[in-house]
């Protein structure tokens, strides 16, 4: 199939600090009436007028194919959700225009139009045809609405008494059976538990199956992986890269995997310009982790070494290496420190993977300490398929052998 | 395959584009979403009774009560001249398009501002919400009018083939409260203290309107000035409706005239910022 979203030179610019701001109330506008000459004149003297305006988006051109799973990357701020509100209709663009084929459907989020006081049945029917279905569309997939979001019990319940975990399914429910061609996720598969994600991942399958375009928005980077054959990397208001899944991903996490995270302690002696880490298959059911560390130093520092730790998006730590004396060094000011590691482990279930960095010397106790750093991703593989579906979500997928006799 | 009763078909190119300056008014677009449209009216409804301790009896005790109060005031101490009807009758007639309109303008000034959760997440024509926020004050006026027609019973007022022109000033008063409530919601939401001005606005209209004292009242000389509000008509013309008196064709079509202006140009205005209402609200 031909191109189903063309998106040629778009460009979307907002006005920071300027006259949307300065009215926010009727006697404002009045008062900036009458000082707007001058404040022209000023504004036309110093040669500022730009420095209030932001652009969100600059010169974005792409196309999407029919039937195709774009995924959409790039950290706050890229511009992400600018696209798609144009995309969706919410905003309009400054400049350059987009032309679609077909019916759109957007999630921008679950559960917009809810209302607590209504009914599940209610919510169903107005949160539906919010999102562009008719009454006699809604009637005839309430069933499978109801079935899918497993609240059949609560269904004449105001949703106000819904827990967050019943609502968020609902809301998911009613969205995933749009039946549009071209629909737009945002974020909205970081609902529910790991086997409603999984549900929520096979309708999302199955619409492209019947040749519905797709665009997804995510942070999740497994996400994203899992689902799309190609990927649209943002970098303030323009594209990054464009391209393979699997390489743009890479691209993305070495090129924020350093400057992400939470510092916990920094003394100020030495500076991250890089943590990333990267998997590679060895063997079934085995992955050797390279994991990469470059650091610059302010200060002269003797006995330098790097511990740090792999844990999953939960929490919870998978590795932990504790650097030995073998490989201390001293690091004169002004110099750099480039550090691989390697590491020969058994599979890690599918997911995203964040680093903790320590560096210590023995004179200097820790010199920077990090967490939360966006390390590594694990793609789904379809031999992972099966131990990732189920509710067991184990840390490590190592390859099991067996011996089985019967007497 | 179902299809979505609004946006275009499978095969439909659809382009967006930069948009400036005074747009079509899009009818047509408003008309595929008249599902929403109904949609939102039957939550406002829904919700309006659910949330409530009296229900429905608010319907009745709101224009019931200020109808007393009115007739203590207006028609005794004051004194003022009710044309030769009961004045609670006289007043009631007149107060419940009055309500049914500043009702309507209130609620769907602030319906944008109270939208803004959806307005940000999700298209399509804005202007379906302060249309649909009318629908619970409607619902109110329908029963209040069954109040008035056992009020007439008690006061000895005939029913006449009058009633049968209800609908008409009807639907007068809530073309004029479309145009100034869209008007007053896209205000709203650049403005924030429009909330404020919605209130003693209305306020002050309702003593510019002949709802407390008949036409007749003001002298001859002044009384275009009251032509001048497409209300005026609607109001009296509500009263001849129900108390049975002739009708004031002047009045009536002043305020034709008048409610086609407020209704196109309080849309027009709306369509013409609506399109920066995600970046705003």
């Amino acid at each position: 199939m031909g191109a189903v979203i063309k998106v040629n030179a778009l460009s979307k610019q907002y006005q920071i600090g300027s006259e949307y701001v300065a009215n926010q109330t009727f006697r404002e506008m009045l008062a900036g009436l009458l000082s707007a000459p001058f404040a022209r004149y000023q504004r036309l003297r110093n040669d500022s007028a730009d420095s209030e305006r932001i652009w969100a988006l600059k010169d974005v051109s792409f196309e999407v194919g029919g039937g195709e799973i774009l995924g959409i990357v790039g950290k706050n701020g890229a511009g992400k959700s600018t696209l798609l509100k144009i995309l969706s209709r919410i905003t309009n663009p400054t400049t350059g225009e987009i032309t679609y084929k077909g019916r759109l459907a957007a999630l921008l989020e679950v559960g917009t139009g809810f209302h607590p006081e209504l009914t599940g049945r209610e919510n169903i029917f107005l949160n539906g045809t919010i999102l562009g279905m008719s009454r006699e569309e809604i009637k005839a997939k309430l069933e499978r609405i109801v079935e899918f979001a497993e609240v059949g019990e609560f269904l004449d319940t105001p949703v106000k008494r819904y827990s967050s975990g019943m609502l968020v399914r609902l809301a998911f429910s009613v969205s995933a059976h749009l039946e549009p061609d071209i629909l737009i996720v945002d974020e909205v598969l970081a609902v529910g538990d790991v086997a409603f994600q999984k549900k929520c991942v096979e309708q999302m399958k199955g619409l492209t199956e019947s040749g519905c375009t797709v665009l997804i928005v995510s942070h999740n980077m497994a996400t994203v992986q899992a689902l799309s054959d190609r990927c649209l990397l943002l970098e303030s208001g323009s594209i990054g890269s464009l391209g393979n899944t699997q390489e743009v991903v890479e691209y993305y996490l070495k090129q924020y995997g350093g400057e992400r995270g939470v510092v916990v302690q920094d003394n100020r002696q030495a500076r991250l310009i890089e943590f990333s880490g990267r998997s590679q298959k060895e063997a079934s059911r085995n992955i050797v982790i390279t994991v990469h560390v470059y650091l610059e130093f302010m200060r002269r520092v003797d006995d330098v070494r790097i511990d740090f730790g792999i844990e999953s998006s939960g929490g919870l730590r998978i590795i932990h290496h504790v650097g030995t004396e073998l490989e201390q060094r001293n690091v004169e000011a002004g110099g750099e420190m480039r550090a691989e590691f390697t590491i020969h482990c058994t599979q890690l279930l599918p997911g995203e993977y964040f680093g903790v960095l320590y560096l210590y010397s023995r004179s200097s106790g820790v010199i920077l300490y990090l967490e939360e750093v966006p390390l590594l991703s694990i793609p789904r593989t379809p031999d992972l398929t099966e131990t990732f579906s189920i509710h067991y979500t184990p840390a490590i997928v190592p390859l099991v052998t067996h011996s089985i006799e019967v007497h | 395959m179902p299809r979505l009763p609004h946006g275009p078909d499978s095969n439909q190119v659809t382009v967006i584009r930069p948009v400036s300056g005074w747009k079509k008014l899009n009818l047509k677009e408003l008309w595929e979403y008249r599902e929403l449209l109904l949609a939102f009216s039957v939550r406002d409804i829904k919700v309006r009774y659910k949330q409530t301790v009296l229900g429905a009896t608010w319907a009745i005790l709101q224009p019931l009560v200020t109808m007393l109060i009115f007739t203590v005031i207006f028609g005794r101490l004051a004194g003022i001249p009710s044309e030769g009807f009961a004045y609670p009758v006289f007043v009631y007639a007149g107060l419940l398009p009055w309500m049914l309109f500043s009702g309507s303008v209130s609620t769907s000034s602030g319906s944008m501002v109270g939208s803004a959760q959806m307005v940000s997440k999700i298209y399509f024509p804005r202007v379906v919400i302060p249309f649909s926020s009318i629908a619970s004050g409607l619902v109110d006026f329908f029963v209040s009018v069954i109040i008035l027609l056992l009020l007439m019973v008690i006061y000895d007022v005939t029913w006449t083939w009058h009633l049968l022109l209800a609908p008409l000033f009807l639907i007068g008063v809530i073309l004029v409260a479309l145009g100034v409530g869209t008007a007053l919601s896209a205000l709203t939401v650049s403005y924030r203290d429009f909330r404020y001005v919605v209130p003693f606005m209305m306020q002050i209209w309702m003593f510019l309107t002949p709802v407390v004292y008949p036409l007749s009242f003001i002298p001859e000389t002044w009384r275009w000035l009251l032509y001048l509000n497409p209300l005026t008509g609607y109001i009296d013309g509500f009263r001849s409706v129900f108390l049975g008196a002739p009708f004031n064709l002047v009045g009536i079509l002043s305020a034709a005239v008048l409610t086609a202006l407020v209704f196109l140009g309080g849309l027009k205005y709306f369509r013409k910022v609506e399109q920066r209402f995600a970046d705003v609200i």
